[in-house]
């Protein structure tokens, strides 16, 4: 007869999915320039946190797309590595370097001249730029929804603009959602 | 589940909440459109009462600054409902797009706007053309007509304190005018900086032509009275609903454009012979009125006119708007389409 088994113990963490997850995902509309609007999609992971888990080392990556009336269209991806830290009752805060790229379009038809003086038009392929910045955000966790709204506001630099570092703002206001 | 319906809840409001676009200067009725050449692309905007077949282009100044500063006054918003105007952002300047300046020259900007008035002469086939050039913009226009083919593409021009004479003797103008107000820093700047031979016109104004403007600005070389030419109003309508970039301006301007500095073109201004018109503020340093005279008798053309502004410097569209407005559609209506 073999001995009756102890029993283990097991520690129950209680605590809301939204402590727990270190992948998140997120959209939000995007201000470019505080007046071109747009979206963004991206993506969260906490590689690094500390065992109370108010401290965190993220990475991640956002991708959107704005317009700006018949002049442009850009998209950017926008790889980013920063921290975050959250107070118990939900408040958040971060901080993020950003370096990745934007691809700008005229968002109007485009004309070029050949030298026979032969006008041709056509849709032009943009061009893309490198793009790196800082962005500072605040978020608060709602934790029965697993979801926390943010406000990131930002500046990038873009390069090469005719040899130029041409200075953007950006402001998004979404939702991160974090993954079970 | 919480994740996921908090998920699908976000994107329904993001798809609600489409943000429409919003700027303020585009009007029903304008037309846009970008002009590539050798690496830029270039926007141009169609504004105003362009189905008249009348249509202004304007070449903005800087060298490097936008046409943003322009289309707000009512001297331009009056003429826009008579005339077209089309607002071409210069290579580098503005709003174009494009990745490296390469080497500027005068000639790849000529070589620019000839290819904006082949692209207008084929979107409007019917339409005739006046050339409107402000600051450099009046040296590139006049640089340009001095080609007698491009010049009979025009049936006039219209210069607005043009840096027409950018020799060393002119530009010295502006030295001493800044030396004798005594601006702060002044003294030492020109002493260990500046060089403009008048007699070779060796001079290194790419490299400092900046802190000049910044100086003759400072001496109030520029405006009789700065709060006309750019309100707080504009300034903000510029920057949060407007096709135009204040930023892309101050990071661009003044152009370093070879073959500009040291260059006087007056002596050539008797090839210009399409009905002309030269205005100037008779406070502007910067382009110094002085040759404002010598502009108007150096033109080939017979049909010519001379407005100079009282009570204004380098911008007479800014600060005496209506009286601006009347030089020029009355030129346009009684030389050129009488």
């Amino acid at each position: 007869m073999s001995p009756a088994p102890e029993l283990a113990a097991v520690a129950v963490d209680d605590r809301p999915r939204t402590r727990d997850a270190v992948h998140s995902i997120e959209a939000g509309l995007v201000l470019y320039q505080l007046t071109r609007p747009g979206g963004q999609v991206g993506y969260s992971y906490r590689i690094v946190e500390t065992p109370d888990r108010q401290h965190a080392l993220v990475v991640g990556a956002d991708l959107g797309v704005f317009v700006w009336p018949q002049r442009e269209v850009g998209v950017f991806l926008l790889p980013r590595l920063g921290w975050r830290g959250r107070f118990d009752f939900g408040l958040q805060f971060e901080v993020a370097m950003r370096a990745g790229l934007l691809h700008s379009v005229p968002a109007s038809e485009a004309y070029s001249v050949d030298e026979s003086g032969r006008v041709e038009r056509h849709v032009s392929g943009g061009y893309t730029f490198a793009d790196f910045g800082p962005a500072l955000g605040v978020g608060w966790a709602i934790r029965e929804l697993g979801l926390i709204p943010f406000v990131r506001a930002g500046v990038v630099w873009i390069a090469p603009v005719f040899d130029q570092f041409m200075l953007r703002f950006d402001v998004t206001v979404g939702a991160e959602v974090m993954l079970p | 589940m919480n994740a996921y319906r908090s998920a699908a809840l976000l994107a329904v409001f993001l798809c609600s909440a489409a943000v429409p676009g919003c700027v303020a200067d585009f009007q029903p009725g304008d037309e846009h459109f970008f002009v590539e050449h050798e690496g830029a692309s270039m926007p141009v905007w169609v504004t105003g009462n362009w189905r008249s077949n009348r249509i202004l282009l304007h070449v903005h100044g800087g060298p490097g600054t936008t046409n943003g500063i322009y289309f707000q006054k009512e001297s331009y918003a009056r003429l826009a409902d008579e005339f077209g105007i089309a607002y071409w952002e210069q290579r580098a300047s503005g709003t174009s797009l494009g990745h490296h300046r390469g080497i500027l020259t005068v000639e790849q900007y000529v070589e620019d706007l000839d290819r904006v008035v082949t692209v207008l002469e084929h979107r409007y086939p019917d339409a005739e053309f006046v050339l409107m050039g402000h600051s450099w913009g009046g040296f590139l226009t006049a640089s340009y007509l001095l080609d007698p083919v491009r010049q009979a593409r025009f049936r006039g021009w219209i210069v607005q304190d043009g840096a027409i004479d950018v020799s060393c003797a002119r530009l010295n103008l502006a030295r001493d005018f800044v030396l004798e107000r005594g601006v702060p820093g002044a003294a030492e700047f020109y002493a260990s900086r500046w060089i403009c031979d008048p007699v070779t016109n060796e001079n290194n104004q790419i490299e400092i032509h900046l802190q000049h403007s910044l100086y003759v600005r400072a001496a109030g070389g520029y405006d009789v009275r700065p709060e006309r030419v750019l309100s707080g109003d504009e300034t903000n309508e510029l920057l949060f609903a407007s096709q135009f970039d204040l930023i892309g301006v101050t990071q661009n301007a003044p152009l370093p454009i070879r073959d500009y500095y040291g260059r006087n073109l007056i002596p050539e201004l008797s090839a210009v012979t399409i009905p002309s018109l030269v205005l100037w503020g008779t406070h502007d340093i910067i382009t110094h009125h002085s040759q404002a005279m010598e502009v108007f008798d150096g033109l080939g053309a017979s049909r010519r006119r001379i407005v100079l502004f009282e009570d204004s410097g380098h911008n007479p569209w800014a600060e005496q708007p209506e009286a601006f407005h009347e030089a020029v559609a009355s030129f346009l209506r009684e030389e050129v389409w009488p």
